[in-house]
């Protein structure tokens, strides 16, 4: 009879417990752990980053919107499952199969399915917003954002460590992207002009002399070794020497470049602000002002078209142009 | 039920006169008549009331009291009719034609009976004559035949 | 008793024959002058069901948030585009002509030269918010240079779709009107303000090369009140195409004179009312008192009808007149108390204008009882018929009877009666069938109320194809806490809802506070899209949140309202719906603390509203009138006979006028919820004229199918001349300028002319077979109103 009686207590004990967990539960959670829902209108999303994930293209953007490409950028579908709904900024493939995803509020997702579902793999401390992210194989990967945060993974982003970037006064810089060189070198674009470069994979990091003071925001590493870095005002810097040194180029354009692509034939794509598309024609760069003045993000390349990536989506400008 | 549904479809099945009240229909029919000939000079004298009741009496062969009730019935019944064809209709459907002739002579009685003739109660025998399906001739023949009576029975002799 | 109550009344009034006229003289002239003074009058807000949850939103944000009485106007080059200056030239007149509009909101008036446009641009130095026309710049001193300057701004600005044609073609005014005058409370007469629209902006600005495009609900209105006005001309065609049908029919000008004049003076006594109580005549319900005029003729008909074969048979002028009263004083009254209660049931339905609809034509009813009923016999019976008369009318009488006889030999055969039963129900299975998905609301862009081809509707297709915005908006309007904008979790929510509707199929697109929060968060961080996100900080937050221009009425002072606006593809009913569903789903599988999420404002929202009120309402009404219906056949007849042989009638023209909306593409809308509701109750009325001589003759013993003959002799040719008389006093409709007024009259002219049919077909079949298949086993009660 005791014995019933306390039974019966600790169940209604545990319903109130688990009734409680329950409302507690259903308040609504903080933003970022909210998932994304399947939109019908997800190509339309203001999306910002693109990677190749061997053959499919993976495209992140807001409310937590990810969506591949099987066919070159031609049709595209979204992920089954992403755990955020806020802006996801950057994303990188190490394989076909493996990538990673960060963006405001911390969050660093993970995919091991080529990009169909993902999960929240590491919250970074204090919830900085993350710009940029990239990994070298499938156990190394880094990741950088605002005011100087910048952290490394060895395990694949089971851990991550924090990495000094820039010190003194440059410890607070925005850093917008991180992106590889043909050496193995890795280079930080950042605010106010600032890139970074680490040859011993993000131990030690060493200031780079771009001679700007407009914000970089962008970078790639050309096939011959070139390297270049993007910015405000149309800015474009060119280093041949692996980076000790930069000059600028002559864009076309004051418009803030945020992105570029090498293409297959060796052809430079550089997007930007105002609906700015600077492409090279017989070693010059060029640049055409889009009618529909969008702001572009990002760009890549879609078998012979190119894809580009702005505030209003995926559009994509079949081969000629 | 099914197979009255299937009697009906082969239109072997009629309607059926809900028979009811004191008296035939055809005789309500001919009393109506008779009243509606009273009043179609709008004049409904004595004589007349007296005429219609015993003709009715005479020719259907009934007791004071039920040739009464007979009467109010049909006052009844007239008043709420808008025309006199549904008993002319009765009469029709109800007596042969020799019953018929006679009944149009009774109308005829009724029209002498204050030994006034108007022109209406010409048009309304013409026109009864047609429903009742009796000749040209009928009306003449009953005028006479009737005349004759109202002239035997006053003594005077009747127009020709 | 009824019996005594009725010849005491007989002797009452044709007692004192001229003290009754001269009553109702007096009352006709204090009506008239009342009468005189109708007026027309439109209401935006008469139109919206105001207990709907969505229209109390709307009501109660309408000072904060973008109204639905919005004015548009654009000007368009016929040819070429807009960036020269005689085109800007002509915008800068037009808004300022608009702004200086009695009736206008001065601080919602815009266009590319308001202060309130402004081309938002991110940049390095953080959000620029630029004057899309400069102070500095007038129409004087524009150039070349300054306009591609302009052209420049609009386009960043991304105004290229809302304030300007997506091809340059024509540029906007917008403006939304102050309807009460907040100054002086008067409330605003759309039919003047559309004039003046016409004569100040129209006819002053458009030229040779250039349109002027005017629309919006007040102009919308004004046209519907102006074609309208030629309702007059309407009325005059059917009173004179009534005027020689009745005499047709009498072939006496005493008799044609009778029913027009009584029902011309209860119009008279109605209108009256109507301005006594405060109302006007809205253009949407102009045709009610023509329908009760005409209601009032068809009884006329009745009355005269009557008293014509009192005097073919002999009686003179007073007789008849006194005989047709009694013989028509309870089942008249019982036939306009059914359509009385047709008319009433519809203060049932919870929209301000349909129910001044339903009070005002269910007076004019009431008023028939004494004009048609009372007036008519007495002022009848001062008349003589001479015998010229007698003799053309009996002629013509004789002849309709054998007509009648003949046609009614062949429906009341029981046979024919049977097969005739088995057809109609067959019909009736089709019709139910045919009847679903009837559309509601409006299915056209534009006003459904006026003609393809009208002004207004060839100036909305214009604007539609050229302009990227909807017009048809819908706000969700989302209450937060206090300060609710400075907190991330809510704009979050917020955000997500906005982006959950975007992808509504039908919505064009949404915009919200967080939307252009995003932007200015990208915009204070040197214009970089990875940081268009909503910051995590208050403060930042907040930064971000002051960024954007106070005058999108994105939210309010306290920041206690976040409203989403949701740009529509079209009004369609369906389209409006499943917006709807989506926001009722998402707020109910998604709850925040401390958050509500309302519908709705906007024009779309209200037009949900009143959707959704109106197709729920059609139901109910009809089967109130049924109902009724039921119930009075059954008190008068006491037979269930009565009741099928009645209402079945009813019930499958009821689903054969549902067919013909269906199939001429007529909506169920607050303009036309009215008229099937009506339809019945005016339809039941053949069938008490001719059941009731059909139960009289059946209490006199008759067989059915002696007993229907009869009823038809006596009143088939009248009933079916109460239809026509009905059906001429509509079907001018058809040839109105407003479409809606077009669709109605076809709409009625079907509904009598196919209930007077079923009134002489299948009530009769019907009748007989119920009588041969299951026979009587006691005797025929008379009618109530038999004496």
């Amino acid at each position: 009879m005791r014995m019933k009686a306390t039974a019966t207590l600790a169940l209604v004990a545990s319903l109130i417990a688990g009734m409680t967990l329950a409302a507690t539960g259903s308040k609504a959670p903080p933003s970022g752990e909210t998932p994304a829902t399947q939109a019908r209108l997800a190509t339309k999303a203001g999306l910002v980053a693109v990677a190749r994930a061997g053959d499919s293209l993976v495209a992140v953007g807001d409310f937590g919107t990810v969506v591949r490409s099987t066919d070159g950028g031609l049709t595209w579908s979204q992920a089954a499952s992403v755990p955020v709904s806020g802006l996801l900024t950057a994303v990188s493939f190490a394989d076909p199969k493996n990538g990673w995803a960060v963006g405001h509020g911390g969050v660093i997702l993970v995919t091991r399915d080529g990009g169909n579902n993902w999960a929240i793999q590491h919250v970074a401390e204090g919830k900085p917003v993350l710009l940029g992210v990239h990994f070298t194989d499938a156990s190394h990967g880094y990741a950088v954002g605002a005011y100087g945060t910048a952290l490394s993974t060895v395990d694949g982003g089971k851990s991550w460590t924090p990495m000094p970037v820039g010190e003194g006064r440059d410890a607070d810089l925005h850093l917008n992207h991180i992106f590889a060189g043909r050496d193995g070198a890795l280079f930080a674009a950042g605010e106010s002009g600032a890139a970074f470069r680490s040859r011993d994979g993000g131990a030690h990091w060493e200031r780079l002399h771009t001679g700007v003071s407009g914000s970089l925001w962008g970078g790639l590493a050309r096939r011959d070794g070139r390297v270049l870095l993007l910015g405000m005002s149309g800015r474009v810097l060119e280093s041949s020497d692996g980076g000790s040194s930069w000059k600028g180029l002559e864009s076309g354009t004051s418009q803030a470049l945020t992105s570029g692509v090498e293409r297959a034939d060796g052809g430079l794509v550089l997007v930007g602000s105002g609906g700015a598309v600077v492409a090279s024609r017989g070693g010059q760069l060029a640049t055409v002002i889009r009618a529909d003045r969008q702001n572009l993000a990002a760009v890549v390349e879609g078998g012979s078209a190119l894809v580009l990536l702005g505030q209003s989506g995926i559009l994509r400008e079949p081969a000629g142009k | 039920m099914l197979e009255r549904l299937i009697s009906l479809l082969r239109g072997e099945l009629q309607a059926e006169a809900a028979e009811r009240g004191p008296f035939e229909r055809r005789l309500v029919a001919v009393a109506a008549l008779l009243l509606e000939t009273m009043y179609v000079d709008r004049v409904a004298s004595e004589a007349e009331h007296e005429a219609v009741k015993r003709l009715l009496m005479a020719h259907f062969h009934l007791p004071t009291e039920r040739v009464e009730q007979l009467v109010a019935l049909a006052e009844v019944r007239y008043a709420e009719a808008l025309d006199d064809w549904e008993f002319a209709e009765a009469v029709r459907v109800g007596f042969g034609p020799g019953e018929r002739q006679e009944i149009l002579t009774m109308l005829w009685e009724v029209a002498y009976a204050d030994g006034v003739m108007a022109k209406l109660e010409g048009r309304l025998m013409k026109r009864l004559a047609r429903q009742l399906e009796l000749g040209e001739d009928a009306v003449e023949l009953a005028r006479a035949a009737a005349g004759a009576r109202s002239g035997l029975l006053r003594g005077t002799p009747g127009e020709g | 008793m009824i019996e005594k109550l009725v010849i005491g009344l007989q002797r009452f009034f044709f007692g004192h024959r001229l003290l009754t006229l001269g009553v109702l003289l007096a009352f006709t002239a204090l009506m008239g002058v009342f009468a005189a003074q109708l007026r027309m009058s439109a209401g935006f807000d008469k139109q919206l069901p105001q207990d709907h949850e969505y229209v109390q939103t709307f009501n109660q944000y309408r000072d904060v948030l973008f109204g639905a009485n919005r004015i548009i106007v654009v000007v368009e080059a016929k040819k070429g585009d807009i960036w020269n200056e005689k085109a800007l030239t002509k915008l800068y007149d037009v808004t300022q002509a608009l702004f200086f509009m009695p009736g206008v909101d001065r601080r919602t008036v815009t266009s590319l030269w308001t202060p309130n446009t402004r081309a938002v641009q991110i940049t390095e130095e953080g959000m620029k918010a630029e004057d899309v026309i400069g102070g500095d710049v007038t129409v004087k001193s524009l150039t070349p240079d300054n306009i591609s300057g302009i052209r420049e701004r609009t386009v960043i600005g991304g105004f290229i779709g809302s304030l300007v044609a997506n091809d340059g073609s024509g540029a906007m005014v917008v403006a939304e009107l102050a309807d009460p005058d907040p100054a002086t409370g008067k409330r605003l007469d759309y039919f003047d303000f559309s004039k003046k629209l016409e004569a100040e902006v129209r006819d002053k600005f458009a030229d040779a090369d250039t349109n002027i495009r005017i629309i919006g609900f007040a102009k919308q209105m004004g046209d519907i009140s102006e074609g309208a006005t030629s309702v007059v001309e309407f009325f005059a065609l059917a009173f004179l195409l009534t005027a020689g049908a009745v005499y047709w029919y009498t072939r006496s000008w005493v008799l044609t004179f009778l029913p027009l004049a009584s029902s011309l003076v209860s119009v008279v006594w109605q209108f009256g009312t109507i301005t006594l109580l405060g109302f006007g005549l809205d253009p949407l319900a102009v045709l009610v008192p023509f329908l009760v005029f005409a209601i009032g003729v068809s009884h006329g008909i009745q009355q005269v009808n009557y008293i014509a074969k009192e005097v073919i048979n002999g009686a003179d002028g007073f007789t008849a007149a006194t005989r047709s009263f009694t013989g028509l004083l309870v089942p008249g009254t019982l036939a306009l108390i059914t359509a009385f209660v047709g008319f009433a049931t519809l203060v049932l339905v919870p929209i301000p204008m349909i129910r001044e609809l339903a009070i005002t034509a269910s007076v004019g009813v009431a008023y028939k009882i004494v004009t048609n009923l009372i007036m008519l016999p007495v002022l009848a019976s001062f008349f003589s018929f001479d015998a010229a008369f007698v003799a053309r009318a009996g002629k013509v009488e004789a002849m309709r009877n054998r007509l009648m006889a003949n046609l009614g030999v062949h429906i009341a055969n029981p046979r024919n009666a049977l097969i005739g039963t088995l057809a109609c129900l067959v019909l009736l299975v089709v019709a139910v069938w045919q009847s679903q998905g009837r559309h509601v609301g409006h299915v056209l862009p534009g006003a459904p109320e006026l003609h393809n081809d009208s002004r207004y509707n060839k100036d909305v297709e214009a604007v539609v194809s050229r302009f990227g915005l909807g017009l048809d908006m819908l706000t969700v309007v989302v209450e937060t806490p206090k300060d609710g904008c400075y907190q991330h979790e809510v704009m979050a929510y917020v955000d997500r809802l906005t982006w959950n509707l975007s992808n509504v199929p039908g919505v064009l697109s949404a915009q919200s506070l967080p939307t252009l929060t995003k932007l200015a968060a990208s915009g204070v961080n040197e214009g970089n899209p990875k940081w268009a996100s909503l910051p995590q900080e208050e403060l930042t937050l907040g930064e971000a949140v002051r960024q954007v221009p106070e005058g999108l009425r994105l939210y309010n002072a306290e920041c206690t309202l976040l409203p989403v606006n949701l740009y529509l593809a079209d009004h369609k009913a369906s389209t409006i719906k499943e917006v709807v569903a989506a926001v009722k789903s998402y707020r109910e599988a998604n709850p925040f603390p401390g958050v509500t999420v309302r519908l709705a404002s906007g024009n779309a929202g209200v037009q949900a509203a009143t959707n959704e009120v109106v197709e729920h309402s059609e139901l109910p009404m009809m089967l109130y009138v049924y109902a009724t219906i039921l119930v009075l056949v059954f008190l008068v007849y006491r037979d269930w006979r009565a009741m099928i042989a009645c209402c079945v009638p009813l019930t499958l023209a009821t689903f054969l006028g549902y067919w013909f909306m269906k199939s001429l593409d007529i909506g169920l809308t607050v303009a036309t919820l009215p008229v099937m509701v009506l339809a019945v109750g005016i339809g039941v009325d053949y069938a008490f004229y001719i059941y009731n001589r059909l139960q009289m003759h059946l209490s006199h013993g008759e067989d059915i199918v002696t007993a229907f003959k009869q009823a038809l002799r006596e009143v088939g040719v009248a009933t079916v001349f109460t239809a026509v008389t009905l059906s001429i006093g509509v079907a001018t409709w058809s040839f109105s300028a407003l479409k809606f007024q077009a669709d109605m009259g076809m709409l009625l002219t079907f509904m009598f002319m196919v209930n007077m049919i079923m009134a002489i077909t299948l009530l009769p079949a019907l009748a007989v077979m119920i009588d041969v298949l299951v026979p009587r086993r006691g005797p025929v009660r008379a009618p109530l109103m038999m004496h």
